[in-house]
């Protein structure tokens, strides 16, 4: 083979990357080498033998200043200090001194481990959610919740933007995400092309004075940044990027974590990649992928055991579940047939009291089809099979799943309950309900009473103060809600069994 | 190669070196380094440290050899700092990315295998482009050592991968 193989693949194990362009301002930086104007930059040395020494006087009175200056930085009575770092956009603020963080994100914070496999699950420790600050980007309030978590990390989640975790200290000192014009392709003429428009992240050191961002023309902004004390021990920012920043040599080119000597602690850049149209062969008539279980460990002791339409189900202590499909029903067969079936097991559990924690996967029916949960504790209180129909008012199965099954009363009533509660949905939310909610109100009745009659299945309606009262009654007897007022929803009880918009 | 200057060199020299061939250092880096990040702070780190020492460059090579020399201490250094982590050439790495596995497996594990000086004077070579002079200038060595240096670093490779063997 010739050398040209031998030399290309060799080019192959460190591919090329011509785009790369450095930074240039930052290595004048780090020489610790004044920016200025090209006449300034080059700081002329000054031959020893001609260095102008400085007098006694001047050096005593230097020193002087300089031991004044650092008594008023050291005495935090001063203020000096505080002062300071505020004015470079530092703020200190103690987590023990922030207000819990409400039940939706403490669940969202316990639900990040909630699903994941055991090595991926962050383990934030919900309980200690705290609200640590406001960010506003384009004059939107973003609040900052920060927890711990149980391997010294912690979790994090600017509302109405985004989150992340960090499980461990290990990492990057600095992390970043950035928000950026919308992916176009093509991109219209008149659109400038992909910019950053927000960033925001959390910076690891504690030595971290300035969070700076810097743009491609050279200029860069110091932003405000929030310092969060231990456990947490982490610096957070969000940012909305002012306008004049969406052109090529104007847009973010990176963020830096600067100390208070001004050195670069952190520097994370932006890359910026305009989509590529990819040419697509003509799409094929590809067979459906087959969802196979994978190879798991048998369901540990104790095992329950349940059944419905002749599916049965086993579930171990490990999480494991395994259904047996080979007795089911003519009825349920059918309900089940297809290629991608979710296969479900759940359990009530901390955070999730109103309705279960479940976790399903996806799977082609076949005669056993095995499932294994992560963070939804055991044992369960029951297991299910959603079948592939359409969820179309009214429901073919009466808003049930196909296969339920139940190991306490609990999951009875859970079953019954979503079953009046998705009813309920379907209806509000079917589009003839949703051209019928537009009309004005006396209308609305009258189309109502003309294609539904006094009552819609299961659903009983009423007028009271101007809006239509949708309701229907569980098995359970829980009474579900929804209130329609000027087409839209003003009120419903539905939620976390059902959606309705 | 950049002009020879005396007593010292400007910044606008270093400059540009540094504009011109950013892309040949940063993967000159990667190699040795490992990471593409770490590369990126080894080159900046170089270049700073270039900068520093301006005034004590003497002519008595290429600046653009004092450049590349340094910027390959700086990653040698860092490289073995961070001993812990292979870098791209190392045959640890060969199952990553996405479940697709990188090419050239054999290859990788063989120049991750070649003596110091054979892998440098491949890299200077293949990544950052440079002339046997160059690489001589840079490694201070001469022009055939150089050219035999590389022909045993690329016999071991041929030797290594039964697809290359003649």
């Amino acid at each position: 083979m010739s050398d040209a193989v031998l030399f290309g693949a060799i080019g192959e194990l460190v591919p090329a990357d011509p785009r790369a362009f450095g930074d240039w301002d930052d290595v004048l930086g780090r020489a610790r080498i004044v920016v200025g104007p090209p006449a300034q930059r080059e700081a002329p040395r000054v031959d020893d033998g001609r260095r102008k020494l400085l007098t006694r006087r001047q050096v005593l009175v230097l020193a002087l200043a300089a031991a004044a200056l650092g008594a008023l930085l050291a005495t935090p009575a001063f203020g000096i200090r505080q002062l300071l770092l505020d004015l470079v956009g530092r703020t200190n603020v103690r987590f023990s001194n922030g207000k819990s963080a409400p039940f939706e994100v403490r669940r969202q914070f316990f639900d990040l481990s909630l699903y994941a496999p055991p090595r991926m699950a962050p383990e934030a420790i919900a309980s200690q959610a705290r609200r640590v600050g406001v960010f506003r980007a384009f004059g939107k309030p973003h609040v900052l919740y920060v927890a711990p978590t149980r391997k010294g990390g912690f979790c994090e989640t600017f509302a109405g933007a985004f989150g992340g975790c960090r499980a461990t200290r290990a990492g990057r000192t600095l992390g970043l995400t950035w928000a950026g014009s919308p992916m176009r392709f093509p991109r219209p003429p008149n659109e400038p092309p992909e910019h950053a428009t927000e960033v925001g992240g959390d910076v690891l050191t504690a030595a971290a004075r300035t969070v700076r961002v810097e743009y491609e023309d050279g200029s860069s902004t110091p932003i405000p940044f929030t310092y969060v004390s231990k456990p947490i021990d982490a610096g957070f920012f969000l940012y909305g990027i002012p306008k004049g920043h969406e052109q090529p040599g104007t847009r973010v080119r990176a963020v830096s974590v600067l100390d208070r000597k001004g050195h670069v602690r952190a520097r994370e850049r932006i890359t910026y990649a305009e989509p590529r149209r990819v040419l697509l062969p003509p799409a094929r008539q590809s067979k459906q992928p087959i969802h196979r279980s994978p190879r798991l460990p048998p369901p540990s002791p104790p095992i329950q055991q349940g059944s419905d339409g002749g599916v049965v189900v086993r579930a171990g202590r490990n999480g494991v579940a395994v259904f047996d499909t080979t007795g089911a029903t003519t009825r349920v067969r059918r309900l089940i047939r297809g290629l991608g079936l979710t296969y479900v097991c759940f359990s009530y559990m901390a955070y999730h009291e109103d309705a279960p924690a479940e976790l399903g996967f996806m799977r082609t029916t076949l005669p056993r089809v095995a499932i294994r949960t992560f963070g939804v504790t055991t044992p369960f209180d029951g297991c299910e099979i959603e079948g592939a129909y359409g969820h179309r008012w009214p429901d073919r199965n009466g808003s049930h799943s196909a296969v339920e099954i139940a190991f306490d009363a609990r999951a009875r009533r859970f079953f019954a309950d979503r079953a009046a509660a998705r009813d309920l949905a379907l209806f509000v939310r079917s589009r003839t309900m949703h051209r019928l909610r537009e009309l004005p109100l006396r209308e609305l009745v009258a189309a109502l009473v003309e294609r539904y009659g006094r009552s819609p299945g299961r659903i009983h309606y009423a007028i009271r103060a101007g809006s239509v009262v949708f309701s229907e009654q569980s098995s359970t007897r829980r009474r579900f809600v929804v209130v329609v007022r000027n087409g839209r929803i003003a009120r419903e009880n539905v939620k976390p069994l059902a959606f309705v918009f | 190669m950049a002009d020879r200057e005396v007593g010292g060199a400007s910044i606008q020299a270093i400059e540009q070196i540094y504009r011109t061939g950013y892309a040949r250092f940063l993967r000159l880096a990667t190699a040795i380094v490992g990471s593409r990040e770490g590369a990126a702070d080894c080159v900046q780190e170089a270049f700073a440290r270039l900068l520093r020492s301006r005034f004590d460059y003497r002519g008595e090579g290429t600046l653009e050899a004092w450049a590349w020399r340094t910027v390959t201490n700086v990653a040698l250094t860092y490289g073995s700092r961070a001993r812990s982590r292979p870098g791209p050439l190392a045959p640890e790495r060969e199952s990553v990315s996405n479940g697709v596995p990188p090419r050239w497996p054999e290859l990788r594990a063989a120049v991750a295998a070649l003596p110091d000086r054979q892998r440098q004077t491949l890299f200077l070579r293949h990544y950052a482009d440079l002339s046997y002079d160059e690489i001589a200038d840079v490694l201070g060595v001469a022009r055939g050592t150089v050219s035999a240096t590389l022909h045993s670093a690329h016999a071991a490779l041929r030797e290594a991968i039964p697809e290359l063997r003649q």
